[in-house]
């Protein structure tokens, strides 16, 4: 008899819930290496992010990782990425200054400084199943997908038109921590 | 102390006494509970929230959006007893934090392993995130413990209740069943203590173990009534006895304090038996010379040393031997009865003495009538000792009388003789044939009666000479005295068959007399036989007498005349058929008379005679 008293003490504690005053203290503290957190956001596209089959030449082909433009990440992102495997897939990075001279790859970082240069990839880009990243605030306007930079906060912005158009799928998840995102042509803000 | 409690209470404080041990130990029980699955009832409330925070939190945590995770984490307001929250990166840093206080403050706590850990006040949940972060989640136990305080407290208020009413109920069962019939028993009991009413029954109804024993109590109350009825009707009947006896009954401890005196000893002492019971012993009544007197030959008799007090009375009932003596009893008023007093011991079932019993005749009567008895006795014999004398003073005269008349008749007759022979020589001449057969007739007569006076005389002597008692030898005297008869019996042809005798105490000449007279006669009466045999013997084995007989084939004689055979002059033949003047047998007699033997004869006529005589062995005069 007593025993079945016990269920009741959960009950009653669920019901003596109440609203009270609440802070929430958020972390000031500056990444220690701005090219770090970008290898680490790279990898994290890799999960986040879902591509179609044809993007890859077979079932065990590894993630390409493409570095467009000047030196960017220094060895930080190969560290970042070595030993590493994303959904069965390990990572190759491969840097090169023009389009030509990389593979196929998943995701290019298109660090170009030069608007020109970068909106002509973006273009050659656009209909290819390629997760384009860059930091350049316009990059979105320009046919970018994913837009982020790296400061006391990183602020990540994702045109999802894009994405959709070129059959890439941006999990929720991803979006939660994205600060505009571009849908239906239009830029909406998140936080 | 706790003894003395009535059964009743020692019930209430045993219920009492279960139902805080109860109490106790399911309140114990329920504490251990409730503290066993604290952790338990933490995690199933923390949990969730962890795992909604770990769900969330997956892509901030995965971005290190600090913003994203502060706004995760900040959902958990939504319970105020979660104190505090935070997420650290696999590096070290924390991503984010949440504080409900204001006074929340943010350190690196140590890393520890996924679970919930209990603090006094507080729990504090560790769960693994996406890409080795960690959440930590803290939360109060105040509240949960004052739910358990609240159902502990409420617990306690019904199970107190219950137990009180559970006790109660008990108690009342109890009551009923056991304490009241118990305590009903022992009211009964303690009624048939002090008023000894074997008729109190106590109501025993069912068949539990209290019913049981208020069955077994009545039937134990009716086998007691029985004995008691039937030790009343015992009790009755021996008062009966002892209130009707004609003996005095006299009953003591063993001490010897009377402890019962029936009304034949009242009226026998004259004491009432309220004046003698529990207050004296029998020596009160007794003559204490005679007590005295008593001791010491009980002493004697007994070998130990028996003390002039009640001692005297019970000594030999205590060696188990009876104890009948005439006493002398001082009553009341001073005056003694003679009594006879037997004393009993009276033994319990082990044999140990509990007490006398004494049984009194009042002996007067008797000492009375036995007085007159041995008065008339003394008489008696005094009146024959005179008469005897008278007697023999008598017989004697009457002997002396007979020989000296027989003494003095010899002289005239001698006289009548002499000069009957004179005058017969002088007239022989004259006198004619008849005159001289006369005188012949006086000679013959004279003659004869000098022999009747000289048996007589010897019969006289033979009852007055002194007797000389010796050992003689039977068989060398029986041939002496047939020897010295032969001559008397010329010519006869006489087969003796004399057997082996034996020597016998007496004097030689009486028995002389005695043989020399029977055989004589055996030897006369059996003349007119061609063959004459005599037989001479002993009787076998007689213990006390040697029995002599002398046995015949003459002419015998008829039994009806035995009686006169040993008598004086008696005669049963003729004298011209045997001669003699009949004074031989009374001559055997007198002499077996006088040695203390026994005479007697059998025969029949014209079949022979046996005489029999009688000595004594012993030599006594």
């Amino acid at each position: 008899m007593r025993m079945r008293l016990m269920p009741w003490i959960g009950l009653f504690g669920l019901v003596l819930v109440c609203c009270r005053p609440c802070f929430a203290v958020g972390e000031e503290m500056p990444h220690a290496n701005p090219s770090m957190v970008k290898a680490a956001y790279l990898r994290n596209f890799a999960r986040y992010v879902t591509w179609p089959a044809h993007a890859f030449a077979d079932d065990r082909a590894p993630w390409y990782i493409c570095i467009l433009g000047s030196d960017l990440f220094d060895e930080v992102l190969e560290q970042t990425l070595k030993g590493r495997t994303e959904q069965g897939r390990p990572f190759e990075v491969f840097r090169a200054p023009t389009l030509d001279q990389l593979p196929p790859c998943q995701i290019v970082f298109v660090g170009y400084q030069n608007a020109a240069k970068r909106r002509a990839a973006l273009v050659e880009l656009k209909h290819k199943p390629v997760l384009t990243v860059g930091d350049a605030p316009e990059f979105l306007q320009e046919g970018g997908i994913i837009q982020f930079q790296v400061g006391d906060h990183v602020d990540m912005s994702v045109n999802l038109d894009q994405a959709r158009s070129v059959s890439l799928m941006i999990q929720t998840k991803m979006l939660e921590v994205t600060r505009e995102v571009v849908e239906n042509g239009a830029l909406r803000r998140r936080r | 102390m706790f003894r003395q409690i009535s059964i009743h209470n020692k019930l209430a404080l045993a219920l009492t006494g279960a139902a805080l041990l109860a109490f106790a130990v399911a309140g114990a029980a329920l504490v251990l509970f409730g503290n066993f699955t604290l952790e338990h009832r933490a995690r199933q409330i923390m949990a969730p929230y962890a795992q909604l925070v770990s769900v969330g939190a997956e892509a901030a945590v995965a971005f290190e959006d600090s913003i994203r995770a502060r706004e995760i984490l900040h959902t958990l307001r939504v319970n105020p007893h979660i104190l505090e929250a935070e997420i650290v990166l696999s590096n070290g840093r924390l991503l984010a934090g949440y504080g409900s206080g204001a006074d929340a403050t943010f350190r690196i706590h140590p890393l520890k392993a996924d679970g919930v850990y209990l603090t006094d006040n507080a729990a504090e949940l560790m769960q693994t995130l996406e890409a080795g972060a960690h959440l930590r989640m803290v939360m109060s136990l105040e509240e949960l413990n004052r739910q358990t305080q609240i159902i502990l407290l409420v617990f306690a208020a019904g199970e107190f209740v219950l137990l009180v009413a559970t006790a109660l109920g008990l108690r009342a069962v109890l009551q009923r069943a056991i304490v009241h019939p118990i305590a009903k028993l022992a009211e009964t009991v303690e009624q048939v203590r002090t008023l000894a009413d074997y008729q109190q029954r106590v109501p025993a109804v069912g068949a539990d173990d209290v019913a049981r024993l208020g069955q077994s109590f009545n039937a134990m109350m009716a086998a007691i009534q029985e004995r008691e009825d039937e030790l009343r009707r015992v009790t009755r009947f021996q008062f009966t006895i002892l209130d009707n006896a004609a003996y005095g009954i006299i009953s003591t401890t063993p001490e010897g304090i009377v402890t019962s005196f029936n009304p034949a000893a009242e009226r026998l002492l004259g004491y009432t038996a309220d004046e003698v019971v529990g207050k004296v012993t029998p020596a009160c009544w007794h003559d204490p010379q005679e007590i005295g007197r008593r001791a010491l030959q009980l002493s004697e008799e007994l070998g130990v040393t028996v003390s002039p007090g009640f001692d005297v009375f019970t000594a030999r009932a205590r060696h188990n031997q009876p104890d009948e003596n005439r006493w002398t009893f001082v009553r009341k008023d001073g005056t003694t009865v003679p009594v006879l007093l037997s004393v009993t011991a009276l033994r319990g079932e082990s044999g140990q003495i509990t007490g006398f019993l004494g049984l009194t005749y009042d002996l007067t009567e008797r000492q009375r009538a036995e007085e007159d008895i041995r008065q008339l006795n003394q008489e008696l014999e005094q009146r024959v000792a005179d008469r005897t004398a008278e007697l023999q003073a008598a017989n004697k005269e009457l002997e002396t009388f007979a020989y000296s008349v027989s003494h003095d008749l010899r002289a005239p007759l001698r006289h009548i003789d002499g000069f009957l022979g004179l005058l017969k020589s002088r007239l022989a001449a004259e006198l004619d044939a008849e005159s001289r057969r006369y005188m012949t007739n006086i000679s013959a007569s004279a003659l004869r009666m000098a022999t009747l006076i000289d048996d007589l005389l010897s019969f006289s002597r033979t009852g007055r000479d002194e007797m000389r008692k010796a050992q003689v030898d039977l068989g060398a005297l029986v041939r002496d005295v047939i020897r010295e008869t032969a001559p008397e019996t010329p010519g006869r042809v006489i087969a003796w068959r004399i057997a082996q005798l034996p020597a016998v105490a007496a004097d030689r000449a009486m028995l002389r007399v005695v043989l020399v007279n029977l055989i004589s006669n055996a030897l006369k009466f059996t003349r007119t036989r061609t063959q004459t045999e005599i037989e001479i013997g002993c009787l076998p084995d007689h213990e006390t007498e040697t029995v002599v007989f002398v046995r015949d084939n003459g002419v015998g004689f008829d039994m009806e005349y035995v009686d006169k055979l040993f008598g004086v002059f008696e005669r049963l033949h003729r004298a011209d058929e045997f001669e003699g003047t009949g004074i031989g047998l009374a001559n055997v007699r007198r002499v077996i008379d006088r040695h203390g033997g026994r005479t007697w004869a059998e025969g029949k006529p014209d079949g022979g005679a046996t005489f029999y005589f009688s000595l004594p062995h012993s030599l006594g005069e």
